[in-house]
């Protein structure tokens, strides 16, 4: 081809592109007219609507959620639903993303714990209104902890979906070959840091490094005894005294165990390996152990509570997701479709989908479909103590978990003595939480 | 009028250009200054508050920790790069024909791969204790290296991963420059009996220092708008940037999860608005010195 | 040439090679070379014979020096191919590239011609001005560069990816450098032929300028393939997710990836730049070579 000619092409189909992305030619065009903060008129049931609906990946994927749409859509035919499938995280940055100029789902799934963020950024709807009318058999299948979660001051922000609380992983091969009996379970963290020190003697690794972000610090204050919320009147009510206590478990169980933050890839790999013998983690990690069980049959493995700090209490974080409903001209369909799915027959079809994932639906537990599935007993039961992993819609930002990630590292490394980091890290904390709240 | 019809076509020819460049690139600074001076959560209506936010942002440890972060990485990443990447140069000319091509092509295949893979395969290569790095170091006889947990550690992995991209880039620039000096210098010097090394130092580094300096500036602007390496290296999301006391925290970083994080975008904005200034300052001083230098 | 002569020339260059060989310089040269090499190859190796290897073998603590299953390899990465829309998101990554550098080399180039070769009011001011671009991250300017995507109503679309990234000033800034270098005298010939700017611009200095071209194409390419951040924001929806986000949004936490996909995942991610540079890199390196040297 001479040069003319290549130029000549290259300028055409320039051109040729340049028409074609007029026409949004990538990606699905999104048909939702974009949902604004101020509340027009919605518009009337019969008319055809399409609403967009964020969930969570793993959860669009599965057979139960195709298999609700469609019900849904049958039932409702002039509604169509959009269902987009992202991770948490992106669920979270694409709403705060697209606030400022009205881009948001009409109907999505998020965690609890930033509740707030999403109220800030204009993204829920105040459904008091519609929830007050549906029936009460349907508003009492909720936990009522999450159904007062979710209200604020007679303003209701969304529909309850499911749960999470954090739990114990143990390598029975691990901890035999240390010369600890799995049936004894673990009384309490004098316990815990004493098989830990067995494991190591034996030429294991006990854990991986908690250190290394705010959410896993959680999990150890939760074991703090007498711990049970985050902030009261504005202020963190967590004292110097609870986190000292949790910094210093870190730090004297350090020597047992490895560098390696439990988010990394290295650290399932080492309890896969049978190279280390505790991973601490939310129900989720489940489905990568149960997978490498099923391929390896030595892997050998139970699930516990958490230990905390004395016998009878646990530790662990624990937390949920819900509906958000967008203020807009959707609104009303967007409601439809989350009424239908946190409704204890869908929620009970999409625990099951996942070898039990607890939710806040008590009566889709209470399903006997459900009964067989023993981490959603032990997920439950976790669930009624340690610490929940924020205070639910008030000001008490996740930023907060940077300062308590940053001085337990500080422990840990010896840079500052336990009472000292958690001081510091209070008054990180409180900081936060007042210049979030101006 | 007859001003305008001369130059007109000019004009016409640089406004695709500055058209583009105005909306989607200069607005933004703008619109970023203004906000800077505003309280503004991305949604509602922005309240004017002066300059309550640099006087925050200068007490903010956040803000010290990635600065402080920064001008180290400075004073290490750009020194040892150019050196590195001179030696690889230099190396490189030794050879000829076919394994001169070879290596120089192999040294900057780093460079073509996306960064998000180059950070999370080096972030498992550093896994403490049982990543390839460290047990090669331990085989050596070496300590086990914290990479991603101690601070100072922390810097040289993002030193690496960088270094590891960035080398066979500036390579190639400085082998250009080498390959530009006649050869009659370095004849003439083989004839008086000069070593290779005695040729290095007396004739090919001087002659190159243009293109050292451009591979400096170079080197400067891209380090203060570091991003994706620290990010995709710490794990970092819009709560928590920087990993283990905040070790991998540079300030584009922390600007982001302002932003994004704590939906603070007054806040954000005055990062943006300070690390432009800092370019602009650095870019200045570095063209002021070599005026000088060459004046002498 | 007879037999006795053609020996001994057989022999000096036998000698020849062994002096070489305990040559000291030439060890070093050669031992410092293998050493850089390793350290340059060595990642993308690893991944490969991750990859490569049965299934549940731990990825990160063991080091991983040969690939030992090719078929396991395979299976992972049919697994991970079904997992998320690879083709379309690497496709639509390709797109992406070709349209940010099609319309920057259009709009650049036209810029540069007219920095480089003419004289007008207000050059260096604007000049300048556009060098300021080279000196702002992404991330600075990226939420009111958001705005203004979504004023125009280009939200999920490949405008809104694209265009925003194509009046780039390192560019810009490349190829009025060797813009530069077009002898005067053939613009001047040229004019006095009555050619039209437009045609002095397309007939003469783009041609010449092929170079410049070529290098910024191919920094523009490795920077849009790579790039994370805008993509995430504009391109939302997974039908439109560039490879870049796509294999992010694998490996988030709770994204219940295996982590035997998500290292398929990766290697697919690398296989597009790797093989454009294998098959290019002729032209990739000597273009950023020579425009290198005379910015």
């Amino acid at each position: 081809m001479s040069k003319k000619m290549l130029y000549t092409v290259f300028a055409a189909s320039l051109i040729v592109a340049m028409i074609l992305t007029g026409c949004g030619a990538s990606g699905t065009p999104s048909a939702t007219a974009p949902a604004v903060v101020t509340e027009p008129a919605t518009a009337p049931a019969t008319e055809p609507v399409t609403i967009e609906y964020w969930t969570f990946g793993e959860f669009a994927n599965t057979q139960a959620m195709k298999d609700a749409i469609a019900e849904f859509q049958a039932a409702n035919p002039n509604i169509t639903v959009d269902v987009v499938g992202k991770p948490d995280t992106e669920i979270q940055a694409g709403i705060i993303a697209g606030a400022s100029s009205g881009q948001i789902p009409d109907v999505y799934n998020i965690a609890l714990n930033v509740g707030a963020e999403m109220l800030k950024a204009g993204a829920l709807k105040d459904i008091s209104a519609e929830w007050n009318a549906l029936p009460e058999d349907y508003r009492n299948q909720f936990a009522p902890g999450a159904v007062q979660a979710l209200n604020q001051g007679g303003a209701v922000y969304g529909i309850p979906y499911t749960a999470y609380a954090t739990v114990l992983y143990r390598n029975l091969t691990v901890l035999e070959e240390a010369g600890i009996d799995p049936s004894k379970g673990i009384k309490d963290w004098a316990d815990w840091a004493d098989q830990m020190s067995k494991v190591k003697a034996a030429g294991y690794t006990a854990l991986p490094n908690y250190s290394v972000d705010g959410w896993l610090v959680f999990h150890f204050l939760g074991g703090v005894q007498g711990i049970t919320n985050t902030i009261v009147d504005g202020k963190s009510s967590i004292t110097v005294a609870q986190l000292t206590k949790a910094y210093q478990f870190l730090l004297d169980t350090k020597p047992f165990g490895t560098d390696v933050g439990p988010f990394d890839a290295a650290a399932s790999d080492l309890f896969i390996n049978d190279q280390m013998a505790f991973y601490e983690m939310g129900p989720w990690a489940d489905t990568t152990f149960a997978a490498a069980a099923e391929t390896n049959p030595n892997f050998k493995y139970d699930v516990v509570l958490m230990p905390g700090e004395i016998e009878g209490w646990s530790g662990g974080t624990h937390g949920g997701e819900f509906f958000g409903i967008a203020p807009g001209p959707n609104a009303e369909a967007a409601l439809k479709l989350a009424v239908f799915l946190a409704d204890k027959a869908q929620v009970a079809k999409i625990s099951a989908e996942f070898g039990g994932r607890a939710t806040y639906n008590d009566a889709a537990m209470a399903d006997p479909s459900l009964s067989t599935y023993a981490l959603l007993a032990l997920t439950v039961e976790a669930a009624s103590m340690g610490l929940p992993d924020a205070a639910y819609f008030q000001a008490f930002p996740l930023a907060v978990r940077q300062p308590l990630a940053d001085n337990a590292a500080k422990a840990r490394d010896g840079v500052l003595t336990p009472e000292a980091a958690a001081q510091a890290a209070i008054d990180a904390v409180n900081a936060e939480i007042a210049k979030a709240s101006q | 009028m007859k001003f305008l019809r001369k130059y007109s076509k000019n004009y016409f020819f640089l406004l695709p250009f500055f058209l583009l460049f105005g909306v989607f690139f200069l607005w933004p600074i703008v619109f970023g200054i203004g906000a800077s001076f505003t309280k503004w959560n991305g949604v509602h209506t922005p309240s004017f508050i002066g300059i309550d936010n640099y006087a925050g942002l200068i007490q903010s440890p956040s803000f010290t920790k990635g600065m402080h972060n920064l001008f180290l990485y400075i004073l290490i990443a750009i020194p040892l790069g150019v050196f590195i990447a001179l030696i690889i140069a230099l190396l490189v000319n030794q050879f000829k024909g076919f394994w001169h091509q070879f290596f120089r092509a192999a040294f900057f295949m780093p460079f073509v791969i996306p960064l998000f893979l180059a950070a999370a395969i080096w972030r498992w290569m550093l896994t403490p204790e049982f990543g390839i790095v460290n047990v090669i170091i331990k085989s050596l006889g070496g300590p086990d290296i914290k990479w991603l947990t101690n601070p100072t550690a922390m810097l040289f992995a993002v030193l690496i991963v960088d270094m590891w991209r960035a080398a066979g880039f500036n390579m190639v620039i400085l082998l250009a420059g080498i390959k530009a000096i006649p050869s009659e210098y370095h004849e003439a010097a083989k004839v008086d009996g000069a070593s290779t090394i005695q040729q290095i130092f007396y004739i090919t580094l001087p002659l190159l220092e243009p293109v050292i300096f451009l591979v400096v500036v170079n080197a400067f602007i891209s380090i203060i708008q570091m991003f994706d390496v620290p990010w995709l290296l710490s794990r970092a999301d819009y709560n928590t940037q920087g990993g283990p006391q905040q070790g991998m925290l540079f300030p584009v970083m922390d600007m982001l999860g302002t932003a994004f994080g704590k939906q603070r975008y007054g806040e954000a904005s005055t990062y943006a608005v300070v690390l432009l200034g800092l370019a602009l300052l650095i870019t200045v001083i570095q063209f002021a010195i070599r005026r000088l230098y060459a004046k002498r | 040439m007879n037999i006795l002569s053609h020996g001994s020339a057989k022999r000096s260059t036998f000698s020849r090679i062994l002096r070489n060989m305990l040559n000291l310089e030439v060890i070093v040269r050669w031992v410092l070379a293998i050493f850089f090499l390793v350290i340059a190859i060595f990642p993308i190796y690893w991944l490969f014979n991750v990859v490569f290897s049965p299934p549940g073998t731990a990825v990160a603590i063991t080091p991983r020096l040969f690939p030992t299953s090719f078929s396991d390899g395979m299976v992972k990465i049919q697994q991970i191919l079904a997992k998320g829309p690879f083709l379309k998101a690497t496709m639509t990554s390709f797109v992406y590239a070709y349209f940010q550098i099609a319309g920057m080399l259009l709009v650049t180039s036209l810029a540069a011609y007219e920095f480089s070769l003419f004289d007008f009011p207000g050059k260096n001011v604007l000049f300048t001005l556009a060098l300021t671009g080279m000196m702002v991250p992404l991330a600075v300017t990226i939420i009111p560069m958001f705005r203004v995507v979504v004023a125009l109503k280009w939200v999920n679309t490949m405008a809104g990816l694209a265009v925003p990234g194509m009046a780039s000033a390192l560019s810009l800034f490349i190829i009025k450098q060797l813009m530069e270098d077009i002898p005067r005298e053939l613009i001047e010939a040229a004019e006095i032929d009555g050619a039209s700017h437009f045609r002095i611009y397309w007939n003469i200095v783009l041609p010449q300028s092929i170079n410049a071209l070529l290098t910024v194409s191919i920094l523009t390419f490795v920077y849009v393939w790579g790039s994370f951040l805008w993509p995430l924001i504009v391109s939302n929806k997974p039908d439109g997710y560039t490879i870049s986000v796509l294999v992010a949004s694998l490996s988030g936490t709770t994204a219940y990836t295996p982590i035997d996909q998500l290292v398929a995942a990766y290697f697919l991610a690398a296989i597009p730049p790797v093989l454009v540079y294998i098959f290019l890199q002729r032209f990739i390196v000597d273009s950023v070579a020579r425009s290198g040297i005379k910015g």
